[in-house]
C-alpha cells in the first residue's frame, strides 16, 4: 500500500488533521504488507479496514488521568468503550467521518470530537458510564447550533446538520 | 511564590450567605491542571465538570487561592467565567457553601449546583440533592457554554 492509498483510506481531510495518534495510526499503516487487489477479512466477517482498526485500538488504549481518579472520578467501563467504539465505527463507516480527538470525559465516559473543514463546525459527541447514554453537540465558531441525545445511535440528523 | 495559607479563606465567624448575594458579573474561580488540557494544551469540554461544580467566590478569594484545596497543587491554573454563565437557562446556579475544615478552611467555596425544571436561580438545591434523571445532551450544553464563557485567570506553573 502506497502513501496516496492510504490518505485516500483516511479521508480527504487527513491533510488538516494534526493528531499525534493519527499520525502514528499513518506510520503503523505504512509498514503493513498487504497483497494487492484483496481486501483483507476480519475474524467477524466484515472487510478488514485499517482505520477502524486504529480507531479500536485508541479507545480501548485510553486511561483516567491519575488526578481525575484522585478526585473520585470513575473510569470509561468495557461496554461504555465497547460502544464508544461502535459509534467512532459507524459514524467512519457510514459518513466517512474521522475524530480529531478521542478521551475521556470527567463525566464518565468517552469523548470523540469531529471537525468539519469545509464549513468549520465541531460536533461533540459524549458516550456515558451512566445508562450508556450518548449526548452529541454541534458549534461553529463557539455557538451551539444543536445538543442532543442520541437514541438507537442514530446520527444522521446531527450529522446531515455538520455537513450542511 | 507565597504559599503561606490566605487569611481571605479562613471562616473567621462569618455566616453563608444566602444565594441572593450574588452578582451577575462576580466571578467564580476554578482550578485545571496539566490532566485538564488536550493535547493542543486547551481545555476541553471533557474536562468541565457538572453538576456540583467546586469553585472559589471572587468576591472573597483571589484566583491564585484555589490552589490551596484538599487535592490542590501549587502548580495549578485557574479560569474563571461569572455568576450569569453559572446560570445559563436556569440549569444551575451556584451555592456558598464555607468549608469549616481544619487545614483548609474556605469561606468563599461555592458549589455550582443543578436545577430542576421550574426552580428559580434564587432557589437553593440542597447539598448532595438526589440528581433526577435530566437530559444528558442539556446538561453538555450547559458545560459547553461554561467552556465557551471561561477566562484564562492563571496558567499551570512549569509545564511549558
Amino acid at each position: 500500500m502506497n502513501t496516496v492509498e492510504i490518505k485516500s483510506l483516511l479521508h480527504d481531510s487527513i491533510e488538516n488533521i494534526n493528531d499525534k495518534a493519527l499520525l502514528l495510526s499513518i506510520k503503523d499503516l505504512m509498514t503493513k504488507k498487504w497483497e494487492r487487489g484483496k481486501k483483507p477479512i476480519a475474524e467477524n466477517g466484515k472487510v478488514f479496514d485499517p482505520v477502524v482498526k486504529q480507531l479500536n485500538g485508541w479507545i480501548h488504549s485510553l486511561e483516567l488521568p491519575q488526578r481525575w481518579r484522585t478526585d473520585g472520578i470513575a473510569p470509561p467501563n468495557y461496554a461504555c468503550k465497547k460502544l464508544a467504539q461502535e459509534i467512532a465505527e459507524t459514524l467512519y463507516r457510514d459518513f466517512s467521518l474521522i475524530p480529531i480527538r478521542i478521551a475521556v470525559s470527567i463525566e464518565e465516559g468517552i469523548y470523540l470530537k469531529y471537525k468539519n473543514f469545509d464549513n468549520d463546525k465541531v460536533l461533540e459527541i459524549e458516550v456515558y458510564n451512566d445508562n450508556l447514554d450518548i449526548a452529541a453537540i454541534l458549534t461553529k465558531d463557539d455557538e451551539i447550533i444543536k445538543s442532543v441525545d442520541i437514541e438507537k445511535e442514530d446520527f444522521s440528523e446531527i450529522v446531515k446538520l455538520f455537513n450542511e | 511564590m507565597n504559599s503561606e495559607f490566605p487569611e481571605a479563606l479562613k471562616i473567621n465567624n462569618r455566616k453563608k450567605l444566602p444565594t441572593k448575594e450574588f452578582k451577575d458579573n462576580d466571578k467564580l474561580y476554578h482550578a485545571f491542571s496539566r490532566e485538564d488540557l488536550s493535547d493542543d494544551n486547551v481545555i476541553e469540554v471533557n474536562s468541565i465538570r457538572f453538576p456540583d461544580f467546586s469553585c472559589n467566590w471572587g468576591r472573597f478569594s483571589k484566583p491564585d487561592h484555589v490552589r490551596f484545596r484538599k487535592n490542590g497543587n501549587m502548580t495549578d491554573g485557574c479560569y474563571s467565567f461569572t455568576v450569569l454563565t453559572s446560570r445559563y437557562k436556569k440549569i444551575a446556579t451556584p451555592v456558598h457553601d464555607p468549608i469549616d475544615d481544619k487545614f483548609f478552611p474556605n469561606y468563599s467555596h461555592i458549589e455550582v449546583r443543578e436545577l430542576y425544571e421550574g426552580e428559580s436561580v434564587l432557589f437553593e438545591p440542597p447539598k448532595n440533592r438526589k440528581k433526577k434523571k435530566s437530559s444528558k445532551a442539556r446538561r453538555l450544553e450547559y458545560r459547553k457554554n461554561l467552556l465557551n464563557n471561561i477566562e484564562i485567570e492563571l496558567e499551570i506553573v512549569g509545564t511549558f
